[in-house]
């Protein structure tokens, strides 16, 4: 999923993030609900794919906002906003991942909270349900294979595998050199495609 | 799984390279040329192309997983928890409300305080006494000006400018309440009083002026209170000891009275009274107050012992900070157990050598943010206050650093709440009303 692009996006009485912002600066709180509710879908996703949890993915989305009232004074511009948005909210879900390891055992079952499979199957009538059932399954195992892994890979699969960031917006949201990128991204990617073959074979 | 180097054809292009170079080129970011190059192994190594298509599979399933909403049911809990957040009264914010003719002195203030105050951590003796700071004295006259209007005024007489009678006057209450000495602990009847007083006396844009002049305040503050108990019908000549007695025992001098409860301790009819200082300032719940931080090491050691004994014995169980020796570090290949296991972990030849320092600052990263899990593993069933075990979990590995260091500013920059790591201090007494003898005294 493409994260909002206020270049591709933007219709015409669209604001811009950083118009909101100033709103909101300047004391317009309703400019900050529009902000949430423009990147609640992209933080709520985000938070889900890093954490593999649909309930804690929900209150690390609300921590975030609340942060984003505080620090959003401190937002100077200098990069994109959504860019500033994706390195605040990672580091947030990496915090809150860290208390979870604390406090229960982080993520043993990753969609624990979720439906079950079948029920969960979208009935768009182009795959029989033996299919639906198989992709529902592969995904299931690829987002469990994610959780299993360290932060800083899933963090980097996501970015770039997930919401289509290239190299170097990578980079630059994770504050990362190029080289970093391309090993970290090739190893996480490799590690994953293990587990999804070794899935593959014994299905 | 080790892959041998091996020649396989593909002009020259070892396995090793080719794996480098799967990501970038199935991600459109090689250049043609080694595009090429790759191309050509692939046709003549099986194996590589094999690999290259287990990382395309698996791409194309990562990129299709579906995108996670909140129900509405959560967007609107997620909205009503912003505007509940917006809406609630902010809280003081000293920074705002400085004067900036006052900054630049202050910012010198800072680096100062911040000296003393590492030097108190790590002595327990306050380093700078308040009166010797020449920037806060700078600050204060500064200060003084704007308050009192006149120009140059003398110390005393900024003295008594600066005590508004609309601010912060002190609370003196008749409750008779009960107490035995083991609630004293906990009592928070004063705390409302001096969190008054924080805003009133010791926040930065007023902390120079009142800093100067706080003997001339005590006096003040003890001749108020005692006018309050005799308006009461109580002996003022009483409170007025019971005062004493508490400053008395008090070993900085920068402190004032701010509240008096008559009552009754382990069955004898007392006064309690509680004096208040800069660091009342980590009585508040807000995580954007650096300065009171400079503030609270004004304070001396009584004002930080709690972040004191936690950080000797962090620093105790950690590698000292000079010990992350890059050579040593290098000797290490492995970040995680896959590298460990003989996975290919190098970074293009072209980024080697920042490869390699971020390498190695992740292993140090690594190995410290295990070692300070471990650590309060093992503190947390001895600390009864969980509320600082619990704040010191969210510290990321750079706050760990500026915990260590005792860099507050850097901490409180970082959004991290000030007030739930330093304790202040417990300023209150109980003074028998009677002959004056101390019942109970913080200590």
């Amino acid at each position: 999923m493409m994260p909002e692009n206020d270049d591709n996006l933007r219709e015409e009485n669209r604001r811009t993030d950083e118009e909101l912002i100033s709103a909101f600066l300047a004391g317009d709180q309703a400019s900050f609900e529009e902000l949430a509710q423009r990147y609640e879908s992209v933080i709520m996703n985000m938070a889900y794919r890093l954490l593999g949890n649909r309930s804690d993915a929900a209150d690390v989305t609300q921590e975030i906002f609340i942060l984003l009232l505080r620090k959003l004074g401190s937002f100077r511009g200098e990069a994109k906003f959504s860019t500033w948005l994706y390195r605040v909210s990672l580091n947030a879900c990496h915090d809150y991942a860290r208390r979870l390891r604390r406090h229960v055992s982080i993520s043993e079952s990753p969609g624990d909270d979720l439906p079950e499979l079948e029920e969960r199957l979208a009935d768009d009538g182009l795959e029989s349900p033996e299919q639906s059932l198989e992709r529902a399954e592969v995904q299931e195992t690829v987002q469990e294979a994610i959780g299993r892994m360290p932060y800083k890979f899933r963090e980097i699969v996501f970015l770039h595998d997930i919401s289509g960031y290239n190299y170097k917006e990578v980079a630059e949201i994770l504050g990362i050199n190029l080289g970093t990128v391309k090993s970290r991204l090739n190893r996480a990617r490799n590690r994953l495609a293990k587990e999804l073959e070794t899935y593959r074979e014994q299905s | 799984m080790k892959t041998p180097a091996r020649q396989t054809g593909g002009k020259d292009m070892k396995c090793r390279q080719a794996f480098q170079w799967m990501g970038p080129y199935m991600d459109g970011e090689l250049s043609g040329e080694i595009s090429g190059a790759l191309e050509a192994h692939l046709r003549s190594c099986p194996r590589c192309a094999r690999r290259l298509q287990s990382m395309r599979d698996l791409v194309r399933e990562v990129s299709s997983l579906p995108t996670v909403e909140p129900t509405p049911a959560e967007s609107r809990r997620i909205m009503k928890r912003v505007r509940h957040e917006m809406e609630a009264p902010a809280t003081p914010r000293p920074a705002v409300r400085w004067a900036p003719v006052a900054t630049v002195a202050f910012s010198i203030l800072v680096l100062v305080s911040a000296a003393s105050l590492l030097a108190v951590l790590s002595t327990g003796e306050p380093a700078v006494q308040v009166e010797e700071t020449a920037p806060l004295g700078s600050a204060a006259g500064n200060q003084s000006r704007a308050l009192a209007g006149g120009e140059s005024a003398s110390l005393d007489a900024a003295g008594a400018a600066v005590v508004p009678a609309s601010l912060a006057q002190p609370v003196m209450v008749v409750s008779g309440n009960e107490y035995a000495a083991g609630d004293l602990a906990d009592f928070s009847g004063d705390i409302g009083t001096r969190l008054k007083f924080y805003s009133a006396y010791w926040q930065p844009s007023v902390a120079g002026t009142a800093a100067l002049v706080t003997r001339d305040l005590q006096q003040k503050l003890v001749e108020d209170l005692a006018g309050r108990a005799q308006a009461a019908g109580e002996d003022a000549q009483g409170l007025r000891s019971a005062l004493e007695a508490a400053l008395a025992q008090t070993e900085s001098k920068n402190l004032l009275p701010c509240y008096a409860e008559l009552a009754v301790v382990e069955g004898r009819k007392a006064w309690l009274v509680s004096l208040s200082g800069p660091e009342d300032c980590l009585l508040f719940p807000d995580p954007e107050i650096p300065q009171s931080v400079l503030l609270a090491s004004l304070g001396g050691e009584e004002g930080l012992r709690t972040s004191r004994s936690l950080l000797q014995e962090l620093v105790s169980g950690m590698p000292p900070l000079e010990g992350a020796v890059p050579g040593e570090l290098s000797k290490r290949t492995a970040l995680d157990g896959e590298a460990a296991a003989g996975t290919q972990t190098e970074a293009p030849q072209s980024a080697g050598g920042s490869a390699d320092s971020t390498r190695e600052e992740a292993a140090l990263r690594a190995e410290w943010e295990k070692k300070f899990q471990a650590f309060l593993d093992r503190i947390a069933p001895q600390y009864a206050n969980t509320k600082i075990i619990k704040a010191m979990e969210r510290l990321n590995y750079e706050q760990v650093l500026m915990f260590l260091a005792g860099d507050w500013s850097g901490l409180a920059a970082g959004g991290v709440n000030l007030s739930e790591l330093l304790t202040p201090p417990k300023r209150l007494w109980a003074v028998d009303a009677a002959n004056g003898e101390v019942v109970w005294s913080p200590k």
